[in-house]
């Protein structure tokens, strides 16, 4: 399980990164999410969309109410030039804290 | 499924939607989203088998609870929360304007009538009884309606704020309001001009001199003294509010 800061900290990545494969909704974001790390990045659901609606007003996405197959409405989010450019430097910090970590528990003994 | 007629999963959605919506963090396109999150996910657990009430409480368990929700959707609604609260500023601001000038129009002419009534002779008397009695009367009025709006918001508060909220969901509630209001802000002028002009006609025109004037005084000493008492209770309940946000 993730802690509460690292949860806040990765959101936004994870957002960005899963729209570069194409418009996405709230849900299906979540349910991606959770597939993908294995049901170990859980979000308090919720809480997902005040994080989408300040990436909107900060032009990182953009979003639009259409008709889903369902017959309901959605509201889909797409990604914009703004957030390819986050993205890339989401990608780079993310990065560099990882390999540091790697390196650091590489020479070093395991904690366990 | 046990009793399918127990559980109407669109009514329980409403009634989950308006809970939500009884806080001004959301605006009515969040809580569109949210619902339609709901749904889905609500879809997704019936397709695994749940019946239509399992799959709402887990899905609205997911979703997380309203305390978790609002100061989340609060940071990116700020300016809809300000607006919420002009709203009850006005609405404070009304209620208290006609409940002080309904109690004070009453007690101050109870007290011209039941002075009157006793015999008094407002010439020869001076004004010192005269300030005295009508600021005790304003002063009392005034303690009133402090006390009838401080069991209004606070002990019924509760209450009060879901009533009105339920009210203001329908269309008609805006009408009558606005008439209702737009009535009793027009009441409370006419009614106290009224007063005056039966005042001239009862007790004739240089009574009357000796009657507003001291009014006047009296009105003088209660507009010293209600702000000491309105900037001591923001102060009191600004602390109250601050201690409360600290821990």
């Amino acid at each position: 399980m993730l802690t509460k800061e690292l949860v806040a900290a990765s959101t936004v990545p994870l957002v960005l990164s899963v729209l570069t494969r194409g418009e996405s909704y709230g849900y299906e974001l979540i349910q991606r999410v959770r597939e993908l790390s294995g049901g170990r990045i859980e979000w308090t659901e919720g809480m997902l969309y005040p994080v989408l609606h300040w990436m909107e007003d900060e032009d990182l996405i953009e979003a639009e109410w259409r008709e889903a197959e369902t017959g309901r409405k959605r509201k889909y989010y797409r990604l914009r030039k703004e957030g390819r450019k986050a993205l890339q430097d989401e990608q780079q910090q993310w990065l560099t804290v990882h390999e540091t970590l790697t390196k650091l528990w590489k020479t070093q003994p395991r904690l366990t | 499924m046990e009793n399918p007629t127990s559980f109407d999963l669109n009514r329980a959605i409403q009634q989950w939607r308006e809970n939500l919506g009884q806080s001004p963090a959301f605006r009515s396109e969040n809580l569109n989203e949210l619902e339609s999150h709901l749904r889905d996910s609500v879809a997704t657990f019936e397709t695994r088998g749940l019946s239509a009430e399992e799959a709402f409480l887990v899905a609205a368990r997911r979703i997380g609870a309203s305390s978790a929700l609002e100061p989340e959707f609060g940071k990116v609604n700020g300016q809809a929360i300000w607006l919420d609260r002009f709203f009850w500023m006005l609405m404070g601001n009304q209620v208290w304007a006609f409940i002080s000038g309904a109690i004070g129009l009453v007690t101050g002419n109870a007290l011209l009538l039941g002075l009157h009534g006793v015999g008094y002779d407002f010439k020869s008397h001076g004004h010192a009884i005269l300030v005295a009695l009508f600021t005790l009367v304003h002063l009392a009025g005034f303690a009133g309606s402090l006390a009838l709006c401080w069991w209004l918001f606070y002990r019924k508060g509760q209450r009060f704020g879901r009533w009105l909220n339920r009210l203001l969901y329908r269309r008609a509630t805006w009408v009558l309001a606005f008439v209702t209001l737009y009535l009793l802000s027009l009441s409370i002028p006419l009614i106290s001009g009224g007063a005056v002009t039966l005042l001239f006609t009862a007790f004739g025109r240089e009574t009357v001199g000796e009657i507003v004037l001291p009014e006047s005084y009296s009105s003088i000493i209660m507009h010293v003294t209600t702000p000491v008492v309105f900037i001591g209770l923001t102060l009191f309940l600004a602390r109250k509010r601050f201690r409360l946000a600290n821990t």
